[in-house]
């Protein structure tokens, strides 16, 4: 393999990636190239690294090095409360909150036919076993407000609210210290439906 | 709502030109093939960022060259609009004001227009598809909350649609979880539907009516396959009846795997009361037709918003006979701005004044732009 395509592998490689397009790919590669030794033995062994340690948790589906993951095994969170997330980069945005205490379940996507994901697809059994194991009281569902994220949320309480147990969503509304006139239609009216008294 | 002024560059025949409009009557004349069509294009690509003719925007750009660009300045009570669209490798920019805007959709609402062109007959002939698009195009551009339930409704309907066609059973709790979907969006759809067709209705009534100087005798329907209840302004008496339809018909969408209940298959039917204008009409009452339907845009417009939109007349008026003409002439706001395209001035009648006229020669230059005001 000659210096050309050795360059071309790892341009081809860099560009893969999400939100990096040729151009930006090449921009790293020379980067790379041209820095010394250490950037790109550190990024390298970090990936490797990444890819043999993390796992996904076999309770709630969250990235992690050990089983189960430090979530499921802190004692002091409540077992009793699971949100419902399509990913685990959404339990990233949770747990940055501070506030939530309870634990998660990742589905790791939505239903979606059109890119032939359906149920079976994603990680409802699990979820409906775990229900049935612990003593679970309230189901938050956090999928992303469109419309795939709540046909996946409609589908969930009509599986969980026949074993007796509280469903929820996630409102949805007006970003915090946004200005309510950049605020998009649906949004609004959502937040305006949404209304409670003061 | 006036338009002040365009300029076009590598637009279809044009490389560079700048336009200032009259408030007025705006005649353009021309040979066939002239480009007096792709003027009004241009301002209507500015008031809902696509052709009227439906074409792409790589068939918008001049031929040889890579991009286009369209910029319009609009007046009306509220101030002054600068619209600015633009057609860059492959895609398409919109300012406002010189500020960018993220999505394209942005663009309705602001320049209100109304076009009339040679198509507008299959309004009344063609597919039910045309009339659904028509009405949707109305009721986006005054209410932005109608345009994202119509997105959300597409994709539900295309991922219900798909899932029916491939899956080998059906689980109903995601069947019915779909149908939630589109009964939430739809019926809001139908809700503003229905009351666009009772506003045209009316208008026929009364406008048309007065104008014409006898009870007009056609009427619009609108056709749905979800069943009619006796309170359509309440969404919630429309969302469960839309509901139950849905309910009945769960096996027989399973069995023929398609979504056949609901608003995507709807249609507005133009009728006599006993008979469909499109297989007894003559093309005359159905090009009639198609234009009060577009007056009824202008003057919905008009009533929601406050606005007088300016109509775009594309050589069509000279397909009706004289005394029809006329009448539509009177229709049509006398205070509104017109742009209107004609080869001929001898072809237009005795009433129609106008402010200004543009020749267009052969070769899409703009060479006349002085005023001239026929004499009554």
């Amino acid at each position: 393999m000659n210096e050309q395509s050795t360059i071309q592998r790892l341009i081809n490689e860099l560009s893969k990636l999400p939100g990096i397009g040729r151009k930006t790919a090449e921009r790293l590669a020379f980067y790379l190239l041209k820095e010394s030794d250490n950037v790109g033995r550190g990024l390298a062994e970090a990936i490797l690294e990444v890819k043999q340690k993390v796992k996904f948790c076999s309770v709630c589906g969250n990235l992690t090095e050990g089983d189960p993951c430090g979530i499921c095994c802190d004692p002091r969170r409540n077992r009793k409360i699971v949100c419902v997330v399509e990913e685990p980069k959404d339990i990233w945005a949770f747990e940055k909150l501070r506030t939530y205490n309870g634990v998660y379940h990742v589905l790791m996507g939505v239903i979606s036919p059109l890119d032939g994901v359906g149920p079976e697809k994603l990680r409802i059994k699990e979820l409906l076993k775990r229900i049935e194991a612990s003593e679970t009281e309230e189901i938050i569902i956090a999928t992303d407000p469109n419309v795939e994220g709540d046909a996946t949320a409609l589908y969930l309480s009509k599986l969980i609210k026949p074993l007796d147990i509280s469903v929820t969503r996630i409102a949805s509304g007006l970003p915090v210290g946004g200005d309510l006139e950049y605020a998009d239609s649906v949004t609004l009216s959502k937040a305006l439906s949404g209304r409670r008294p003061l | 709502m006036f338009l002040e002024s365009i300029s076009l560059k590598n637009f279809r025949n044009y490389t560079d030109v700048n336009i200032s409009f009259s408030h007025g009557t705006n005649l353009i004349l021309g040979k066939n093939g002239a480009g007096k069509s792709n003027l009004l294009e241009a301002i209507y690509i500015l008031s809902t960022s696509k052709s009227f003719r439906n074409a792409a925007d790589n068939k918008i750009k001049r031929w040889g060259t890579y991009n286009y660009n369209v910029k319009g300045v609009f007046s009306s009570e509220n101030g002054e609009y600068e619209i600015e669209l633009s057609y860059v490798k492959d895609k398409k920019r919109l300012l406002i004001n010189g500020a960018p805007e993220e999505r394209i959709s942005n663009i309705l609402g602001f320049a209100y227009c109304v076009i009339f062109f040679f198509d507008d007959i299959l309004l009344v002939a063609g597919p039910p598809k045309m009339r659904r698009s028509f009405l949707d195009l109305i009721l986006s551009t005054i209410d932005p909350l109608y345009f994202e339930y119509l997105k959300n409704y597409l994709s539900a309907f295309k991922q219900k649609s798909r899932y029916l066609r491939d899956s080998s059973s059906i689980d109903y709790n995601l069947l019915k979880s779909w149908n939630e979907k589109l009964v939430d969006s739809g019926s809001y759809i139908l809700h503003k539907r229905y009351s666009l067709v009772r506003f045209i209705n009316s208008y026929i009534d009364k406008s048309v009516s007065e104008v014409f100087g006898f009870r007009y005798p056609f009427k619009v329907v609108y056709q749905t396959n979800v069943p009619r209840t006796n309170n359509e302004d309440s969404v919630e008496h429309i969302q469960s009846s839309f509901t139950e339809e849905l309910e009945k018909n769960t096996d027989k969408e399973i069995r023929v795997s398609q979504c056949i209940i609901g608003p995507h298959r709807d249609d507005l039917v133009f009728t006599d009361e006993k008979h469909d204008v499109r297989t007894f009409g003559s093309i005359g009452e159905a090009r009639l037709s198609s234009i009060i339907l577009k007056c009824a845009q202008a003057e919905f417009y008009h009533q929601k918003k406050g606005i007088i939109p300016i109509l775009l007349i594309d050589d069509i008026l000279l397909e009706l006979d004289k005394k029809n003409m006329e009448k539509v002439l009177i229709l049509i706001y006398a205070e509104s701005q017109k742009v209107i395209t004609t080869t001929e001035v001898v072809k237009l009648p005795e009433i129609f004044l106008y402010d200004q006229m543009f020749n267009i020669d052969e070769k899409g230059n703009i060479l006349c732009k002085g005023i001239r005001k026929p004499t009554q």
